[in-house]
């Protein structure tokens, strides 16, 4: 009988174990938004501002650069973003011609919920 | 419901007559009164949550049927969500019976109906139990209120063993009748199973209980243009804001397990209290008209200790150390893009994180007799902090406190037994601390957390009577009792609550 | 034995208080990096004043920069605040060239949340970018009535009744004066080839109305409305089909040259100030809506808009007897002065757009054909979203219900 009940408590304790919950708390991932041109071309610089609504609780974050066709976003809390990015882009034709032209490039919906890769491409809309 | 109370209380009862009869016709009631009205039960409290404990709990049987009032009102609300007061009516039974020398069983039945005032910020029931993963609004205002108890559980002991089961279940519903028209019903169930084995003039008791918790809530306006947005609230202000708006149709559910050891020596001999708990509760917030989307799931992790020493004499007395720590924590679920209003969750955060202290040392001392009297002094620390992950938001704050309670049980004449029990509270805060993203918050939250933050860490002073009245009727076994509680508390930033308790019945 | 006890519990007591108990910590200064790039497509641009401004999150405590050192393409300063998450906005005064012409603007930057801290060696760093474009929220037109009335019971065109409705969509209190409505030069349906095309950094403007003020005279609530009309009286004791436009609070007044045709003022509107109009008498609106119209924030006194934003341009006509030049003349105005901008079209005689993608890359209309008469009375109008905001995506296309029956009309 002794033996039963130091078993019973021996079972219900690793129920108890077994079922605690743990945090998550993975909380940030890095983010890489790849700009392409609509057109044939070859990227020289772009020189963006870039902002993502955090679909879920509506914050936005910003951050503006330049680079040479992916913008990395470090340190961006995990979750569900409408993405708008607005900038100027420098890049050269099929022709050899430069082009410098103001562009936008947008998405209503992206995923960077993965822990180490969040990869998504965006087309540019130029504007001028 | 209203009927299966009623014969409950029936059950209740005839139960007790009829036992009372059999078993316990010779009691003295004054002593039983004595007996389960007596201050030093304090030291057994956790010890009796175990079922197994139950048997011994007390060696006379009692049963209350009463009718009680329960009104409290604030100057201003200390809790937004909480509102300004109440006024509760009930009819309610209670009762501990021994079965011969080795069971008792035990039971408590009530219907209570009544009205919170100005209630804010909360849309749903026992906010308690689940804030802060709540539904809310800036508008609010009364509810009325039901609610319907039944509890029952049996012990016994044979040879060196203890063993016990209990059943406590809960139903309410609280619900608005103007706009914003709230409706929450629970249904909330907890099962316990102990047993206990006898060592040394002590009992050694292991008890696991099990809870399931469901709560269904919605909030509807009726006015055509009068709608406002229900926040779904994730702690310190924070929304979650996809959803915030016109998801009110929601399901809290969840349930969860408590483990307790104790270690309480045998009656009328002197020896060590000792009790430890864990638990684990959670609850998930989920949203019906997304098919069941669930949104948020709050965590309560629990661990609490006793420890101390009572002494059994000429006079009683006790000294014991409390600590109890529970880490409440929310997950918030991220919904992706929906699919003809089907969202996927594609990743958990845990979001709010609420740590909460109490510890305390306590000294009862006392004698029981023609005259009975006690007094307990109690002195402790609680503490409390929330934080809230990203954007950062953290609140805390923290007091000492001091408690004296004095009781004193008498009986006049034969016919008659008085109680007065006075209790007094100081808690002093000492520490406080309130971060928020004010630049990104709309005003009105603002408003809402430091309202409640103001009031939290306040000092407060709480002073309160109780007295209580039994007349046992001739020859009879029956008893009429009244009894009246009152208790005021004044908080440093000059907010006063007032609260008076009437309760009039038959005791067997 | 019994005092052992005591004491053990006591001090397990005491010591679950201490662990309880934080220390409040002191919050560090950190240094901020803060990078000013400007954008690459202005042709030498410098940035003449900048400042700088960051309110911590948490404590609303603000702190401005003001001196900042080029670096290259960058101009750089570093800012010490107290450890925290901040919004940080700049304003900067840039100068830079249109064509030949310099021009200077005001132009914003803004980074939300950044995070300061004094991590060791590598301090906090920002970047902003200031950018040429309106689309935030601020002052929209809400409606332009351009295609008036007609007489009632005829199809006669009633010309005095047209009107726009400027409206505040922000959350705060707009002044509007200083600003200015502004009708394109060029024709969506008439496409033609300019030498130098300023367009891609400017509008070139027919006329410019400047809404009088000190700078607060005219505070525009969030939400509320400005009338401004044609004629601002009310026009159905003319013509009972039109429109009752005395509660104007501004109107179009033209001291005509044309004794022919001149033009009425009603004192109870405050009259715009006329900076520039190329029509000979009084000013109208194209009530055909091949001309489109704009509300501009005026960053130059009128002296230098005049002699700064001049633009004389060479174009090539298609006739019927061959491809032959032409010139014109008008007064640009750089994009980053155009607060909004709608481009109006007739529907099925749509060149092109008269301004760039930037300012708006749709167009909206009333009238089917040049020749449509069904297009008196009507109006094109804002749509509003859920949370009646009007919406703005600079995409006139979608924000605008064309052919409305306009707001004003009885």
């Amino acid at each position: 009988m002794r033996k039963s009940f130091i078993y019973l408590m021996y079972a219900l304790t690793l129920i108890c174990v077994a079922s605690c919950h743990d945090d998550y708390r993975d909380y940030t991932t890095t983010g890489h938004i790849l700009l392409t041109l609509p057109t044939d071309g070859e990227i020289e610089t772009i020189q963006y501002s870039v902002k993502m609504m955090n679909l879920n609780s509506r914050n936005t974050i910003t951050q503006a650069g330049k680079t040479g066709g992916t913008i990395i976003i470090e340190n961006l809390f995990r979750g569900a973003y409408s993405i708008n990015v607005e900038g100027v882009v420098r890049y050269v034709d099929n022709n050899a011609t430069t082009h410098t032209s103001q562009f936008r490039a947008q998405s209503d919906y992206v995923s960077m919920v993965e822990l180490n890769d969040n990869s998504i491409s965006l087309e540019m809309i130029l504007m001028d | 419901m209203k009927n299966s109370i009623l014969i409950l209380l029936l059950l209740i009862a005839g139960c007790t007559a009829v036992s009372a009869q059999d078993i316990d016709s010779t009691v003295n009631r004054h002593d039983a009164i004595i007996e389960h009205q007596a201050l030093f039960n304090d030291v057994h409290q956790i010890s009796w949550c175990n079922p197994a404990m139950m048997e011994s709990a007390y060696s006379h049987s009692l049963t209350h049927f009463y009718l009680t009032t329960d009104w409290q009102k604030k100057s201003a609300p200390f809790i937004l969500q909480k509102g300004t007061g109440h006024f509760f009516a009930a009819v309610k039974a209670d009762s501990y019976i021994r079965l011969g020398d080795n069971t008792a069983v035990w039971g408590k039945a009530s219907y209570t109906t009544g009205k919170n005032h100005d209630i804010k910020w909360n849309s749903i029931a026992d906010y308690d139990l689940l804030e802060p993963d709540i539904l809310g609004d800036t508008i609010g205002g009364n509810t009325r209120s039901e609610k319907y108890v039944f509890e029952g559980g049996y012990s016994t002991h044979r040879n060196r063993w203890h063993l016990g089961g209990e059943m406590l279940f809960r139903a309410e519903q609280e619900y608005r009748k103007v706009d914003a028209r709230m409706r929450s019903i629970v249904s909330d169930l907890t099962l316990r199973a102990g047993a206990g084995y006898d060592i040394a003039h002590h009992t050694l008791g292991f008890s696991f209980h099990g809870n399931i918790y469901r709560q269904t809530n919605s909030v509807d306006f009726y006015k055509p243009l009068g709608s406002i947005p229900e926040y779904q609230l994730m702690g310190l202000g924070e929304v979650y804001a996809r959803f915030s708006g016109d998801i009110n149709d929601l399901i809290f559910k969840g349930g969860g397990i408590k483990m307790q050891l104790d270690l309480a020596p045998q009656n009328s001999y002197s020896g060590i209290i000792a009790n430890t708990w864990v638990a684990q509760h959670s609850y998930e917030r989920v949203a019906r008209l997304l098919n069941s989307l669930p949104l948020t799931t709050l965590y309560n992790k629990e661990v609490g200790v006793r420890a101390g020493w009572k002494h059994n004499g000429g006079l009683d007395y006790a000294l014991w150390a409390d600590y109890q720590f529970n880490r409440r924590s929310s997950d918030q679920h991220l919904a992706g893009t929906s699919s003809s209003q089907i969202y996927p969750v594609i990743a958990h955060l845990t979001m709010y994180k609420n740590y909460i202290i109490n510890t305390s040392l306590t000294a009862i001392v006392g004698r029981k007799g023609v005259t009975s009297w006690w007094v307990k002094a109690t002195g402790g620390y609680s503490g409390n902090r929330q934080h809230f992950v990203f954007p950062r938001r953290t609140m805390k704050y923290g007091h000492v406190f001091g408690l004296v309670e004095g009781q004193m049980i008498v009986s006049p004449s034969k016919f008659w037994t008085l109680t007065a029990q006075l209790d007094g509270s100081y808690h002093a805060s000492v520490n406080d601390h309130l971060l928020l993203p004010l630049a990104n918050m709309e005003p009105q939250f603002i408003n809402m957390i430091e309202h409640n933050f103001n009031v939290l860490r306040s000092n407060f002073t709480h002073a309160g009577a109780r007295l209580r009245a039994d007349y046992h009727i001739g020859k009879s076994r029956y008893s009429i009792f009244g009894e009246m509680q009152y208790g005021i508390t004044i908080c440093s930033n000059h907010e006063t609550q007032n609260q008076i308790i009437f309760s009039l019945g038959v005791h067997i | 034995m019994k005092n052992n006890k005591i004491f053990i519990i006591a001090i397990f007591a005491a010591l679950s208080i201490l662990a309880s108990c934080n220390k409040d910590e002191k919050i560090a200064d950190a240094p901020l990096r803060i990078y000013l790039q400007l954008p690459m497509n202005l042709e030498n641009a410098n940035l003449e004043i900048a400042e700088v401004t960051l309110v911590n999150i948490e404590t609303m405590a603000r702190y401005c920069i003001e001196n900042f050192e080029q670096d290259g393409n960058n101009y750089v300063a570093t800012a010490v605040v107290p450890e925290g998450r901040y919004d940080i906005t700049a304003t900067g005064n840039i100068s830079y060239f249109i064509g030949t012409s310099a021009t200077t603007t005001t132009m914003k930057a803004e980074s939300m949340g950044v995070e300061v801290t004094n991590s060791g060696s590598a301090s906090s760093m920002v970047t902003l970018l200031f950018n040429n474009y309106n689309a935030e929220a601020g002052m929209v037109i809400e409606e332009i009535f351009f295609t008036s009335s007609t007489f009632s019971g005829t199809q006669r065109p009633y010309t005095d009744d047209q009107y726009l409705i400027l409206t505040n969509n922000s959350d705060h209190l707009i002044y509007a004066d200083s600003l200015a409505i502004v009708e394109s030069k060029f024709q969506s349906d008439m496409q033609w080839e300019l030498t130098p095309n300023l367009m891609k950094d400017a509008i070139t403007v027919s006329w410019l109305y400047l809404i009088p003020g000190n700078g607060t005279s005219v505070p525009v609530e969030a939400g509320e409305s400005l009338l401004i009309a044609l004629n601002a009286k009310d026009h159905t004791l003319i013509n009972s089909n039109s429109i009752d436009l005395s509660g104007a609070q501004f109107e179009f007044y033209d001291v005509s040259p044309n004794t022919e045709f001149f033009d009425e003022d009603n004192p109870a509107a405050t009259n715009l100030i006329k900076w520039y109009s190329d029509l000979w008498s009084y000013t109208m609106l194209n009530n055909k809506g091949s001309k489109s119209y704009g509300i501009v924030r005026m960053h130059s006194d009128y002296d230098s808009f005049i002699e700064n934003n001049y633009y004389k341009y060479t174009y090539l006509v298609n006739a019927a007897w061959g491809t032959y030049e032409s010139n014109g003349d008008g007064y640009f105005i750089p994009n980053s002065w155009v607060i909004d901008w709608v481009n109006l079209a007739i529907k099925n005689e749509w060149a092109w757009n008269v301004a760039s993608p930037s300012l708006d890359s749709g167009w909206t209309y009333c009238a089917e054909t040049s020749s449509d008469k069904s297009r008196y009375g009507t109006s094109v109008i804002r749509k509003r979203d859920s949370n009646g905001k009007l919406i703005d995506t600079n995409n006139s296309t979608v924000d605008f219900l064309p052919k409305q029956k306009p707001s004003l009309a009885q």
